[in-house]
């Protein structure tokens, strides 16, 4: 019994583990109030194991996601946050993008 | 003492917007903070390694030591298990100000460390443009 | 053993990591993209001076001198040449000039 709440708890706190690197928010220049606009989002992430990685291209890819939800529009303070979910000798580094389409 | 010392607060990223004037308009200061604690199970297992003697403290850093083997990767403070802490920051700054005429953010992510166990912090500070209300004058 | 490190550090060069990023307000109305970025070579992790960040501007500046240049994308990326012996700091911004 002991050993199954061992590998229980090894698998749930293995595992789903993040660092929260950096948030960022965009300028404000609306006229007009939050309710007239929508709120986007979109997400990019790149996979890596053992450390190779060779660009950051998900970055654009992110923005080019959030603009193609908003193309006649103004997008008003982008919220960026990057993080990376950590694993076993690999990890997932994301980028996730929310602003207000007017 | 270790441990009363051990607690320090730590800047990871600073990031500071511009600040607009506008004519009949005044600055309302404004401050969120959003939080989530971190676990850090690599010194968990330092600490217990060298504060333990018996085979109970041994095998707790073991353990801590191959939950740590699973969390590799870059990291800025000490990892959380909810990453989309920080994605409700654009609804508390619409409870704030509703009118959307924010101006002034500067960002900080911040960390608070104590021995294992952290706060991680997303703290904004902002100010959101409100209309000056007319002075009543006397009327000669 | 060696050889198995020899060849982890030529498969480790030229790693790129990113540092930070930022992403400002995009507009409606999107005209050229306008692009520029800024290097430092570090040898030996000694870097003695970060002013190389302020020609970053200027280069922006430069191909949208009668216009705004806005929804402007920043990364900071550090790619490893060669572990330990030479790294570069690279600044890149990549936004919309409107006339």
């Amino acid at each position: 019994m002991n050993k199954l709440i061992l590998f229980v708890l090894l698998f749930t706190l293995g595992s789903c583990a993040h660092s929260v690197h950096e948030v960022h928010i965009g300028d404000f220049e609306t006229q007009e109030a939050f309710t007239a606009g929508k709120w986007i989002k979109a997400e990019a992430e790149q996979h890596v194991i053992f450390g190779f990685v060779y660009d950051t291209d998900y970055v654009n890819i992110a923005r080019n996601r959030l603009i193609e939800k908003c193309p006649k529009g103004d997008i008003q303070g982008v919220t960026t946050r990057y993080s990376t979910s950590l694993g076993f000798f690999n990890w997932t580094n994301k980028i996730f993008m929310q602003g207000l389409c007017l | 003492m270790l441990f009363l010392f051990q607690g320090c607060a730590i800047v990871h990223h600073v990031q500071v917007g511009e600040v607009r004037h506008k004519k009949d308009f005044v600055r309302m200061p404004f401050q969120l903070k959003i939080s989530e604690t971190g676990i850090d199970f690599g010194e968990m297992a330092n600490i217990s390694k060298s504060l333990s003697k018996n085979k109970a403290g041994n095998s707790v850093s073991s353990i801590a030591e191959i939950i740590s083997l699973f969390q590799t990767g870059p990291r800025t403070g000490k990892p959380v298990y909810n990453e989309s802490y920080a994605d409700s920051l654009a609804t508390a700054l619409y409870k704030e100000c509703p009118s959307g005429d924010i101006t002034g953010l500067v960002l900080v992510r911040e960390m608070n460390s104590y021995p294992v166990v952290s706060g991680e912090i997303i703290k904004i500070n902002g100010y959101c443009l409100q209309r000056k209300t007319a002075k009543k004058g006397k009327k000669s | 053993m060696k050889y198995i490190l020899i060849l982890s550090m030529f498969i480790l060069s030229s790693c790129t990591h990113m540092a930070s990023v930022s992403q400002t307000s995009i507009p409606a109305k999107k005209g050229n993209v306008v692009k520029a970025e800024v290097k430092n070579n570090i040898i030996f992790f000694f870097n003695f001076s970060n002013d190389y960040v302020n020609e970053i501007n200027e280069k922006l500046i430069a191909q949208c001198p009668n216009g705004s240049v806005k929804g402007i994308l920043t990364k900071h990326e550090n790619i490893t040449y060669f572990p330990i012996i030479f790294h570069q700091i690279k600044i890149s911004a990549e936004g919309y000039c409107n006339e």
